[in-house]
C-alpha cells in the first residue's frame, strides 16, 4: 500500500517537474547533464523504497510504474489533447536554413545546440545547409538537411 | 512575437497556440519551484532555521522540539528541566504520552533513563541526576512514523505539583 502510494507520489511529482523545467533539461547534451541524471535517480530511489530492503517492495514498485505509465499512455491516446499537455509539441526551430531566434530562446536552445546536432547526426557544417531542425517532444534535435548538398540542389530544392 | 511559419514539405503538426501558452506555464511553473526551494531553505519544509519550536512552562520545564519534520527522518528534541524544579533526591521522572509514543520512534535517550514506568496515558522515565548543580537536560533522538499532525505531551511528574506541556510537529510525508 505504501510502495504503491509512495511510486505514484513519485511519478507525478516527476511528471510535473520535469513538464515546468522544460523538455531540454533531461535531453543529455553535456556531460553533467548525464550526471544530473544519474544523481536524480539516486536522489529518489529512497523516497520511493523507504526502508524496505524486501523483494516484494522492489515487485511492487516497479509494477506501479509500470502500470502507470501504461495506463498513462491508454488515456493518452484516448485523449490526445492530454497527451499535448503532459508531452508538449514538437516545434521547427531552423525554417529553411533561418533561425528562429524567440523560439529557440524560449526552447532554451541556442544555434549551438542545432549545429552540433547537425553536425553529429548528419554531418553538416553550417547553418544554411539545415533545411529544418525540430525540437522533438522528447527534447531531441531533429536535423533535416538541404537534399542535395551542392548549392544548385538548394536552389532546386528553394525554387520548387 | 512567435513567427508562425508553414513549412512547406514537413510533415508537422505545429501547436504554435499551444506552445506558446505552455511556455507561459513554465515560466510561472519555475518561479512557483524557486518559491518552493526558498521555503524548504526556510525550514518551512523541515530542516531549516524556521523548523524549531519551544515549548516551556516557565522556571520548571522547557521543550525544544521540532516544529516541522519529514516521516522516518531522523530528529533531536531536548527537554530542559530548570535546577529549581528538580525535586530532592536527584531523581527527575518525566513522562510521555503514550499516543505521542506511539506516532514517532525513539531512538537515543541521553542520559537513558534509570528505569521505565507504565501508566494508563503514558510513560514515566525515571533519571538520575549527577550533582548538586541540579541541572537537568534531556537529549531525545526520534524519528516520526506517522505523516501529519503529531501531537505531544510532555510531564515533569513531582509530588503535588505537576507541569505538563503539550505541543505539536507538523511530519511531511
Amino acid at each position: 500500500m505504501e510502495t504503491v502510494l509512495r511510486a505514484a507520489a513519485i511519478y507525478g511529482i516527476l511528471l510535473v517537474l520535469f513538464r515546468i523545467t522544460g523538455k531540454r533539461s533531461l535531453s543529455q547534451i553535456t556531460t553533467f547533464d548525464f550526471i544530473l541524471l544519474l544523481i536524480i535517480s539516486e536522489a529518489i530511489q529512497n523516497g520511493m523504497v523507504g526502508t524496505s530492503y524486501s523483494v516484494t517492495s522492489a515487485v511492487v514498485l516497479v509494477l506501479t510504474l509500470i502500470l502507470i505509465d501504461f495506463g498513462l499512455g491508454l488515456v493518452k491516446r484516448r485523449f490526445p489533447r492530454l497527451e499535448l499537455w503532459l508531452e508538449g509539441a514538437p516545434l521547427v526551430l531552423v525554417e529553411r536554413g533561418r533561425p528562429l531566434r524567440d523560439r529557440l530562446a524560449r526552447s532554451g536552445v541556442d544555434v549551438e545546440d542545432v549545429l552540433t546536432a547537425a553536425r553529429r547526426a548528419q554531418g553538416l557544417e553550417r547553418l544554411d545547409q539545415i533545411k529544418f531542425a525540430v525540437l522533438e517532444r522528447n527534447g531531441d534535435l531533429s536535423i533535416i538537411p538541404w537534399d542535395g548538398e551542392t548549392r544548385e540542389g538548394q536552389d532546386r530544392e528553394r525554387a520548387a | 512575437m512567435v513567427e508562425a511559419p508553414r513549412p512547406r514539405g514537413l510533415q508537422l503538426e505545429e501547436h504554435v497556440d499551444f506552445v506558446r501558452r505552455s511556455w507561459r506555464v513554465e515560466r510561472i511553473g519555475t518561479w512557483a519551484l524557486v518559491l518552493l526551494l526558498g521555503v524548504a531553505v526556510s525550514g518551512l519544509l523541515g530542516s531549516g532555521p524556521l523548523s524549531r519550536g519551544v515549548a516551556a512552562a516557565p522556571g520548571v520545564l522547557r521543550v525544544d522540539f521540532p516544529r516541522f519534520s519529514r516521516y522516518q527522518s531522523p530528529e533531536k528534541m531536548a527537554i530542559h528541566v530548570a535546577p529549581s524544579a528538580v525535586p530532592p533526591g536527584r531523581e527527575v521522572r518525566l513522562s510521555l504520552d503514550r499516543a505521542y509514543l506511539d506516532d514517532v520512534r525513539i531512538e537515543t535517550m541521553v542520559p537513558a533513563p534509570l528505569r521505565s514506568e507504565s501508566a494508563a496515558d503514558r510513560v514515566v522515565f525515571v533519571f538520575a541526576v549527577a550533582d548538586a548543580t541540579n541541572a537537568f537536560t534531556l537529549s531525545i533522538g526520534l524519528q516520526p512514523e506517522r505523516i501529519g499532525v503529531i501531537r505531544a505531551r510532555v510531564g515533569l511528574e513531582r509530588a503535588g505539583t505537576a507541569a505538563t506541556l503539550t505541543f505539536r510537529h507538523l511530519v511531511y510525508p
